[in-house]
């Protein structure tokens, strides 16, 4: 009898609890710091929608569904952006020194469409001032706390996720594999993030320090997405 | 009878811990919407889940991309040769999508559990609901897109987004209902001694009104998954492949549904065994369970309805 209540929980564990991810959106994210005479002015990001994705939000301001985007669906999806994110506190999570940072608003937002994709830029201000004798802390993590959109991290240079990097792209002789996501997830860069992370402006000022953190006390969807952070740390010389 | 209840504890303690609970909520698009869920589970204190797992949720995460890049792919293939191999491969991966797509959280796994709990069920019944739930879910999305874009002329996603939310209320509201009338037929067969007269023997099987009225109500929430994909080859002029795949995808969410049921008449089985001869444990198992399962329903319900507000 035992052994079959032993079975029993772990069918139900399984299905259960890989039953979390359920992104539907995928936006690959570039990530940079922006520093000012200050200290930090705040982040950069550059954002790539997946196809579908941009389908959606395309059918919302290209009213004239040419695919295209004119002046006036650029500024309409400027509006709706900046409007929709909002809630979600453009799914930018900030810790200053360990304390929690809501993000409200983005400044300097462009859309653009390019091979079917939508493609975001923002900067996100976060200003903190460097203090003498004191090092500032700063971690950033990108992410949707609804898990509706599952995002990831791209180098700089690199414009999102490529289907094409993959070695076996369009190979329709390849025979399918166990490891096929593994490779996939790898050569179009969804994986750990380990590459640059790009800090631009005022930087001769400051001694910096910077990384990819884990960030454990920044876990979500019920905890159980531990994030991995950009991490700064400045300080006047 | 030691052994046997501390199995019994154990089975409902590990039942009540893994009740797909998280999917609580609808499913908002942040890029066109303003309004985000209420209960978004932003913050959860009474959770911490074994690392392994987060990998594992990883991948599921990684596998819907990488279907969804495939799949566009094959769609601008289709688009040049409407029939061809490219026609297959998108119906391939519209099933696969389903599938995973369905173990995540919403898709009414909650109320599916919950109901197979309450009331002993057999696999065909489990298959029938797992099938109707999903075609429904499926089929709600699928007409909301195509009024959106032929009847309204406006944005299939739009009309989605803000019909859905109607949708969902009704859904919630006809699953409080029900849920207090299975509530109210629990106590009644249980004041009355109806539904476990044959004390060792299962009582009789969930009836086929209350199946169908609860998978269809569960099912008139539209599936946004689903949703996306039709929209999608909407947009790339394939609409009869768009809705041949709404089809694929409705058949594989079916079949996880499925399984969430076949495990939750298992674990009805399992209790109704476990207690089986001692009429008055049996008696009881069989009375909380219903209960339970009918009020948990109703309270899930209740509760989203008012947090669609």
């Amino acid at each position: 009898m035992r052994k079959r209540l032993l079975l029993f929980i772990a069918c139900l564990i399984i299905p259960t609890h890989t039953a979390w991810s359920h992104p539907h959106a995928f936006v690959e994210c570039t990530f940079s710091f922006v520093m000012d005479a200050q200290g930090l002015k705040g982040f950069r990001q550059h954002w790539v929608l997946d196809e579908m994705t941009s389908v959606a939000v395309l059918d919302v301001v290209d009213t004239n569904r040419d695919a295209a985007l004119s002046a006036a669906e650029k500024q309409a999806l400027h509006d709706l952006t900046v409007e929709s994110l909002k809630a979600f506190h453009y799914f930018t999570a900030v810790r200053i020194n360990g304390r929690e940072f809501p993000v409200q608003k983005i400044t300097d937002f462009s859309g653009q469409l390019k091979d079917g994709k939508l493609i975001y830029n923002f900067l996100v201000p976060c200003p903190v001032k460097a203090a003498p004798g004191k090092a500032q802390q700063v971690k950033v993590a990108v992410y949707d706390d609804s898990f509706y959109t599952y995002v990831s991290y791209v180098q700089e240079g690199g414009v999102g996720i490529d289907p094409s990097k993959d070695p076996l792209f369009a190979n329709r002789d390849a025979p399918a594999k166990p490891e096929d996501f593994k490779r996939f997830a790898k050569a179009v860069g969804i994986a750990k993030y380990e590459g640059d992370i790009p800090i631009t402006g005022d930087i001769g000022k400051f001694k910096l320090k910077s990384g990819m953190q884990d960030a454990p006390e920044m876990a979500y969807f019920y905890d159980q997405i531990i994030p991995q952070t950009f991490f700064l740390q400045f300080k006047l010389p | 009878m030691i052994r046997r209840f501390t199995a019994m504890i154990l089975l409902a303690l590990s039942v009540l811990a893994l009740m797909p609970f998280h999917q609580a909520r609808a499913a908002r698009n942040p890029f066109i919407s303003s309004q985000r869920t209420k209960d978004a589970p932003a913050k959860n204190p009474a959770t911490g889940y074994p690392a392994f797992l987060r990998h594992v949720m990883d991948k599921i995460a990684v596998a819907q991309q990488t279907i969804k890049q495939k799949m566009v792919r094959l769609a601008h293939e289709i688009q040049q040769r409407p029939f061809g191999r490219s026609f297959w491969g998108f119906m391939l991966l519209s099933f696969l999508y389903g599938v995973i797509h369905a173990l995540g959280p919403g898709h009414g796994k909650i109320y599916t559990c919950s109901y197979f709990l309450s009331r002993p069920g057999t696999f065909k019944k489990g298959l029938l609901f797992g099938n109707l739930t999903m075609l429904s879910h499926v089929l709600s999305g699928t007409a909301l897109i195509l009024v959106g874009a032929f009847v309204l002329r406006t944005s299939g996603a739009l009309t989605l987004e803000n019909s859905g939310v109607y949708l969902e209320r009704v859904s919630y509201g006809i699953l409080a209902a029900l849920g207090l009338f299975l509530t109210g037929r629990a106590i009644y067969e249980y004041r009355t001694g109806k539904g476990h007269s044959h004390a060792d023997h299962c009582p009789q099987t969930s009836d086929m009104k209350s199946l169908v009225v609860t998978a269809l109500a569960i099912g008139l929430v539209p599936c946004p998954g689903a949703a996306l994909i039709l929209l999608f080859s909407l947009t790339l002029g394939i609409l009869p492949a768009g809705l041949a795949a709404m089809v694929c995808v409705a058949s594989g969410m079916a079949i996880t549904s499925s399984l969430f049921a076949f495990l939750a008449i298992r674990v009805h089985k399992t209790f109704l065994t476990l207690a089986q001869g001692n009429a008055s444990l049996f008696n009881t198992t069989h009375t909380l369970l219903t209960l339970g399962g009918a009020m948990c329903i109703s309270a899930l319900g209740a509760l989203l309805l008012l947090g669609s507000f």
